[in-house]
């Protein structure tokens, strides 16, 4: 009977899957693929940077953009931050739920619109102590290099560009003789990423865990380890290190049941995490790197007399990517978290039959110190400095800290459950107060109280229908006095017709249940930045003042006679209250044939005070901005899961796959200024790409002969064009091409369609499993990318800028019926890197995220209850067109620090 | 017993959640002010109206707003268009647009109108809120409104002369106000800026000297009653002149069609228009005589200043910081002190190291309008003569000129008369002049070096000595005497027109004229309102609103021209010139459109208010 009521939670049905088994150290990168409903989108390799973006069901609302992870989570009931699961350890965990429908969500309130995702640890079970070891080690290699080009190549383009942007005449910058050097191999040719980058490097983990317990106490330990390194071409010393992630985990959960009424339960969870890096920002060399050209100098600098350090350096290019290695000496910082729970549970039912109360306190804290050791370096050329640094020795550096959060929560509740007759009833009261503090970096930003609610029915007849009545008041200091709190209100009902008559005997359905929810939930965050003023959506109803410069008004001097002034912020609006979201899912859940269990649902959210500025505010108000709930969003579409599993004498093999569908779009954001309908992004899924329409190159045949472009072509707006430039189409007819101009041109950057297959054969104490990953439905716009901006400030060129128009048949170059890429400029090209149809790229893939094959030994041992030796390939297989074509990894979607793939050997042995 | 449990109960939850309440009313943000704290002391009441006071005076400065780097003297023909970065650069060949430019920035014509409400929201707030500073005396706080409303008029001066009639705002709007309403007419704005002026009037003081014990002239420098009397002075003025008083709007007249012209255009011709003006530049100098405001004038009225008088007076008249001209002046922002767009960018200090400044020579349309000092006229060169003429040619020319010109502009071989015998105005000023040492380019009579022409403006310097920054002057009772000039001679009392300019020609040094012909007074007074407030953005404005014949031949629109230099060594000495010529340098930009400025687009995009037509 208990069942029932966890049965409206779609996600509760198949929550132990696969396993955990973990992609390297990050346990958010894991959840991929592995939940319906749920999309993670991996960010860069950066050893212990990577945190992924998560969705549940796609973008419900424009509040936060496409980047930032809104949904919520939860860990053994108390909420946390992202970084505190990023890290942790898959055997800490029992389960993982994706909270998704209203049903799911009924007690969230202003935590539930945009999902929840529950987590839940391992707790001890009563029996002698189990002691399970794994470890693993292996390689990593990067999946996506987008090396630039060699000198000579870059020469080669250089010549095009100057040409291009000095009269249309060949004028090559690199004379023949240069070019003839590159091709000699005389000139200088540094290939910047070999020297930054290694093509390996190596893992390894462990962890350690025991559980077990008696009738009073119930313990789990978990202690584990990892250890991560980079990709930097550069040694662990005393003056270098490698940028990499070492982790520290110790997780007790401890229950007591002190006497029939009390039980006490105890969870800590902790974890040091320890970041090494070069004393120089990772994504900058990497950016450095991307944008150095070969031939600007080469790494050491032969006439440079300094005792210290000779590396090359320019005003232009002052950071000489190999000095930035190992020039600058080293920071670390070292990240501690915890989390600790305290719980009590008094079972009253000696007073009143199924009565009880709950307490709960959790306690979380996150610090980050940091120390260094650091030094610098002279950039010379041909023996001169070029810039004011001086080469030093190694010195060590205090210790300061980025960060620091606390968050204390409490709950208490009082619960009631019955049974009478064929009626089953469950009912509680819960409240909850929530106080979390941040470090203060952002000023406006860094404390948040809610106070939560919950009254809750759930009512059960006859284990055929069910039903649910909920009801969150939630509170939240970050709107007026008075408005603190919103009622949300949920309902759900289920119907199992595997129970009724007409199926219980059937062959096939073995299991069938429809159900349905309906609710409301809110969510406080928005994205508001005016002037460091970073409210995150929060204390909006207040008018704040700012200091600005002074000014002088009187007779005295000008110097020093003025006086501060003050102005207002943005307006104030004391209306603004929390965004709401009204869900609606339908779902079946069936077992056909003891052999195929599917669930699916559609869902459909419907947002409404959508934090927004108001761009129809006049600026005759004279306030630049204002923030109101007057955004409109609505998504929907359908998740499903299947699951087969069978077993066939001595082979016992399981197949899954998740799919999720979600598509969205803006009803209302507030725009202002669209010119034509098809301009509009309003309508339109939130983040579609918008840019005017490639026809092709101009022709040289477009322009007469003085350059100018023929009478009768639409003139385009973003500076002078030239035979190779883009060309666009004219939308509105008006001659001109600008950005009345605009259309959609692509879908968004997050997909609208995630999938997943896996599946797992053991024989014989073999067993085999591999897990896919894919979606589709999202693009990239390339002029994101720099990389595709060959020689912007300086810059460098890649092999697809070897594409452009060109035409000088002087120098036997004439691309004019093959280019793939517009002509080439030294410097920024409006025109050709306006967004538009050309630049925005379809990104849909597939990826063997996972495949392990393992044996289990037979021992004849009591003492070892299992010894299992696995290895296992992670990213090993990527199909992508981003990832064939332009060298990005299709999740990662940029030219950073590569994404990564890796072999893996690993043992395990419980005892 | 069941019965007090339930209500312990109940009261347990009554009280928790009455403690929530509380545990959520408490934002803790650091370092925030909240208007309660603004109005808690004077120092930061104060911050406040000077904020207003910083961002209401600078419009047409180059201190951000949309003409960012680049002055009003760019614009209208004064000096040259400057550097490419320049808002004015563009604009003034290629006109006003209404869309932000690549940066997102809105440089598409010489004011935002945006920028205008900041100012007038923060006074509003000011006057809601300064009785609850408990720092300030009852009479300061009387005083401080007469200030905000003193800036909101401004404003609205100003938003007059740029865009007709626009939107009245009567309080800080809250978002549950209703905050949507159209432009007001030309009229309604005209007589809610005269209503706003009334407003700061009664309540301004006459000198802001020894106001509070011991403060002495510590105030120096805020609004007083007279700096008001002007605004109103030069409001009637603006309402008077043919732009807005007239038969027909602008719009009909060129032929533009537009069906809103009550938002630019007074709905009718009245001459009593000009009557009214009259009396208010009166009142502004009667009110002057009696708070020791005047003209500088050593000879008085009725004489002529000497060449050396002149000298002195109108440099003193111009530069002289809270000098007896000066009713309200531009003071700068002092955080960044010298190093502002005012002094070190594109402006006006040429003091020896010129940053942004060097592009800035004075065109050779407007140096034209300078008469010798007995009031001839000159023989400057002019595009298309056969050859160079001869520096001595020059020299000749700028020996005789008018001393205004030597106060205000510093030109190679001969230098200024701004600062005597100071080497750093005068021979050491870097880039004075269009000089080039190649002959080839003299002979071909094409400009060698675009933006210097024949010397760099030294105006608002007068024995600034080592000081690099300067207080432009927003109202100058001078003003007074060229507009009464203007209005009597519209108003058809050529008497009293004629006394006014002759006082203003008399100061200059330059013999009294006597014409009595309306329209030929008319021009006398337009091209002296020119030489007097060169650079001191009141051209800008003038031309448009005479809806002057000539506006886009020769002054806004047409070609204008430079004068350059052949010198030895690049050198700027008398001995090192050879010869002097003048060039085309670029075609101003002119359609009747621009005598109003454009809304910015995407604030028309909005609905509410109308664009002003050809737009």
């Amino acid at each position: 009977m208990k069942k029932h009521f966890i049965i409206t939670v779609a996600a509760g049905l198949l929550a132990s899957l696969a396993g955990y088994s973990q992609d390297l150290a990050n346990f958010t990168d894991a959840l991929e693929g592995k939940y319906p409903g749920l999309t993670v989108i991996r960010n860069d390799g950066t050893p212990g940077a990577g945190v992924p973006r998560m969705m549940i069901r796609g973008i419900g609302s424009f509040a936060q953009g496409t980047d930032v992870n809104t949904l919520k989570i939860f860990v053994d009931g108390f909420e946390v931050q992202q970084d505190f699961i990023s890290y942790l350890s898959p055997e800490e965990i029992e389960s993982v739920v994706v909270c998704k429908n209203a049903a799911d969500l009924a007690e969230y309130g202003m935590n539930g619109a945009n999902g929840v995702l529950a987590i839940t640890t391992k707790r001890g079970t009563v029996g002698a102590p189990v002691i399970t070891f794994k470890t693993r080690g292996g390689v990593q290699m990067p999946i996506n290099v987008a090396k630039p080009l060699n000198s000579r190549r870059y020469a080669a383009l250089y010549n095009q560009a100057w040409s291009n942007d000095h009269g249309r005449e060949w004028d090559p910058y690199y004379d023949f003789e240069a070019m003839n050097a590159y091709k000699a191999g005389e000139g200088i040719d540094v290939n910047w990423y070999d020297e930054v980058f290694k093509p390996l490097t190596n893992y390894a983990d462990g962890s350690l865990s025991i559980r077990g317990g008696s009738n009073t106490a119930l313990y789990s330990v978990v202690l584990d380890y990892a250890n991560q390194q980079g990709f930097l071409n550069v040694r662990n010393t005393d003056r270098t290190k490698n940028v990499s992630f070492v982790k520290y985990g110790i997780r007790t959960n401890l229950d007591m049941k002190l006497n029939d009424i009390f039980t006490v339960s105890v969870d800590v969870g902790g974890r040091l995490e320890d970041r090494n890096r070069p004393n120089y920002s990772v994504y900058q060399l990497v950016n450095d790197v991307m944008s150095y050209p070969s031939n600007i100098y080469p790494i050491f600098d032969a006439d440079a007399t300094d005792p210290i350090s000779n590396y090359s350096g320019t005003a232009v290019h002052p950071n000489n990517p190999v000095g930035s290695l190992s020039g600058l000496g080293w920071t670390t910082s070292r990240t501690k978290l915890m989390q600790a729970n305290f719980k009590f549970k008094e079972d009253l039912g000696s007073l009143v039959k199924g009565l009880y109360l709950l307490q709960g306190f959790s306690f979380y804290s996150r610090t980050i110190g940091n120390t260094a050791k650091t030094r610098t370096y002279a950039r010379y050329n041909q023996g001169v400095p070029q810039t004011a640094d001086i080469s030093t020795y190694i010195r060590s550096n205090g210790y300061w800290s980025s960060g620091k959060e606390n968050w204390m929560q409490g709950n208490v509740t009082v619960g009631w459950d019955s049974e009478f007759g064929l009626h089953t009833l469950r009912t509680k009261l819960d409240a909850r107060i929530s106080d979390f503090s941040g470090s203060g970096s952002a000023f406006y930003n860094w404390k948040y109280r809610y106070a939560n609610f919950v009254a809750r029915a759930d009512w059960a007849y006859d284990s055929r229908f069910d039903a649910t009545l909920a009801l969150s008041v939630f509170g939240s200091d970050a709107y007026a006095p008075g408005k603190s709190f919103v009622p949300y209100p949920t309902v759900g009902f289920g119907w199992n017709l595997s129970n009724e008559e007409f199926l219980k005997s059937s062959p096939v359905v073995n299991k069938l249940r429809l159900r349905a929810s309906a609710g409301f939930t809110g969510a406080t965050e928005a994205y508001v930045g005016i002037e460091g003023f970073e409210t995150n959506g929060r204390y909006l109803y207040e008018q704040y003042y700012t200091w600005t410069g002074s000014f002088v008004q009187g007779m005295g001097p000008n110097f020093g006679g003025g006086a501060s002034g003050i102005r207002p912020l943005f307006m104030s609006h004391p209306d603004v209250t929390a965004e709401k979201s009204l869900k609606a899912d339908i779902g079946v859940e069936a077992i056909l044939w003891n052999l195929l269990t599917v669930k699916a649902d559609y869902f459909a959210d419907y947002r409404t005070g959508i934090l927004t500025p108001d761009n129809t505010l006049m600026d005759y108000n004279g306030a630049q901005v204002a923030y109101t709930n007057l955004g409109k969003m609505f998504n929907h579409g359908v998740d499903a899961q299947f699951v087969v599993a069978k077993k066939s004498g001595e082979v016992d093999w399981s197949v899954f796959g998740n799919v999720l569908f979600a598509k969205n779009k803006v009803i209302e954001m507030g725009e202002v200024g669209a010119k034509y309908p098809y301009n509009a992004v309003t309508g339109l899924p939130y983040g579609t790409r918008m840019g005017l329409e490639n026809t092709g190159f101009y022709k040289v045949t477009d322009f007469d002969l003085d350059g100018e472009l023929n009478m009768g072509l639409p003139v385009p707006l973003y500076g002078a064009i030239q035979p190779g430039d883009l060309k666009y189409k004219d939308q509105d007819g008006d001659s001109f091409i600008d950005d009345t101009d605009i259309v959609k041109v692509g879908n968004p950057s997050y997909p609208s369609l995630t999938l997943s297959l896996g599946g797992e054969v053991k024989y014989k104490g073999f067993d085999l499993s591999f897990l896919i990953t894919g979606s589709a439905g999202s693009t990239v716009n390339l002029m994101d990318y720099d990389e595709w901006k060959p020689f912007l400030n300086y810059g460098n060129a890649f092999e697809w800028a070897e594409g452009a128009w060109v035409y000088y048949p002087e120098a036997k170059l004439d691309t004019r019926e093959t280019a793939t890429f517009p002509r080439l400029s030294t410097g920024q090209n409006d025109n050709n890197y306006h967004a538009s149809s050309f630049w925005v790229k379809d990104n849909a893939w597939l990826r063997l995220q996972e495949v392990e094959l393992g044996y289990t030994i037979p021992l004849n041992t009591k003492a070892i209850k299992n010894f299992r030796v696995c290895v296992t390939g992670y990213n090993l297989l990527t199909l992508s067109t981003l990832l064939a074509k332009y060298k990005m990894d299709p999740e990662t979607a940029n030219y950073g620090y590569p994404a990564s793939k890796a072999v893996n050997l690993g043992l395990q042995i419980s005892f | 017993m069941k019965k007090i449990r339930i209500v312990a109960i109940m009261t347990a939850v009554l009280m928790s959640v009455s403690g929530c309440n509380l545990f959520l009313e408490m934002p803790e943000v650091t370092g925030s002010v909240y208007l309660e704290d603004v109005f808690s002391n004077r120092k930061d009441t104060e911050g406040m109206l000077w904020r207003a006071y910083h961002r209401g005076l600078r419009e047409g400065l180059p201190e951000g707003w949309a003409i960012n780097h680049g002055t009003l003297a760019s614009l209208s023909g004064e000096i040259t268009r400057g550097y490419s970065w320049h808002a004015g650069y563009n604009l003034v060949v290629n006109g006003p647009t209404t869309v932000l430019d690549a940066s997102g920035q809105f440089q598409g014509a010489p004011a935002d109108f945006n920028e205008n409400w900041e100012v007038i929201r923060a006074c509003w707030i000011i006057i809601a809120n300064i009785d609850k500073c408990p720092e300030l005396s009852d009479e300061m706080k009387e005083y401080m409104k007469g200030e905000a409303y003193a800036l909101i008029a401004y404003r609205y001066v100003g938003m007059f002369q740029r865009w007709g009639g626009v939107p009245i705002v009567r309080q800080a709007n809250e978002m549950t106000d209703d905050i949507a309403f159209p432009r007001a007419s030309a009229q309604k704005t005209l007589d809610f800026a005269l209503e706003m002026i009334n407003e700061a009037e009664t309540r301004l003081p006459d000198t802001w000297t020894d106001i509070e014990p011991g403060c002495g002239d510590k105030w120096e420098g805020r609004i007083t009653k007279g700096a008001v009397l002007a605004m109103k002075a030069r409001l009637l003025t603006f309402a008077a002149r043919p732009l807005f008083n007239a038969e027909q709007s602008y719009a009909k007249e060129f032929g533009m069609a537009y069906s809103a012209d009550s938002l630019i255009w007074l709905e009718g011709y009245d001459k009593e228009r000009y009557k009214k003006a009259i009396d208010a530049h009166l009142a502004v100098i009667e009110w002057g005589k009696a708070h020791g405001k005047h003209l500088i004038f050593t000879a008085g009225e009725g004489n002529r200043n000497t060449f050396e008088q002149a000298i002195d007076d109108y440099g003193r008249g111009v530069s002289e910081l809270n000098g007896p001209e000066t009713l309200l002046a531009f003071k700068i922002e002092s955080d960044q002190q010298v190093y502002n767009n005012m002094t070190e960018g594109y402006n006006w200090s040429a003091y020896v190291d010129a940053g942004e400044r060097s592009l800035r020579g004075v065109l050779t349309n407007f140096v034209r309008l300078y008469r010798d000092k007995d009031g001839g006229e000159i023989d400057w060169p002019v595009v298309g003569e056969a050859a160079p003429r001869d520096i001595s040619d020059f020299a000749a020319n700028i020996d005789k000129i008018e001393p205004r010109f030597r106060v205000d502009i510093c030109v190679p071989g001969k230098y200024g008369r701004s600062n005597d015998g100071d080497a750093k105005w005068n021979e050491g000023i870097w880039y004075m002049g269009s000089l080039t040492s190649d002959a080839a380019i003299a002979a071909s009579m094409s400009r060698a070096i675009e933006g210097r022409s024949i010397g760099v403006p030294t105006k608002f310097y007068y024995k600034a000595g080592a000081r690099r920054w300067f207080e432009f002057p927003l109202f100058r009772l001078a003003e007074a005497y060229m507009s009464l000039a203007e209005c009597y001679n519209e108003y058809g009392d050529a008497a009293n027109a004629l006394k006014y300019l002759n006082i203003i020609r008399n100061r200059a040094g330059l013999p009294s004229v006597a014409e009595t012909d309306q329209a030929k007074l008319r021009e006398l007074i337009v091209r002296e309102r020119a030489l007097e407030f060169f650079e001191e953005n009141q051209r800008y404005y003038d031309v448009k609103h005479w809806k002057h014949p000539d506006i886009g031949t020769k002054i806004l629109g047409g070609p204008m021209t430079e004068i350059s230099f052949l010198t030895t060594d690049g050198a700027n000495t008398m001995a090192a010139l050879i010869s002097y010529w003048d060039a085309y340098s670029y075609t101003g930009y002119w359609h009747p459109k621009w005598f109003l400025e454009p809304f910015r687009q995407d604030e028309v995009n909005k609905g509410i208010i109308a664009q002003n037509p050809g737009y």
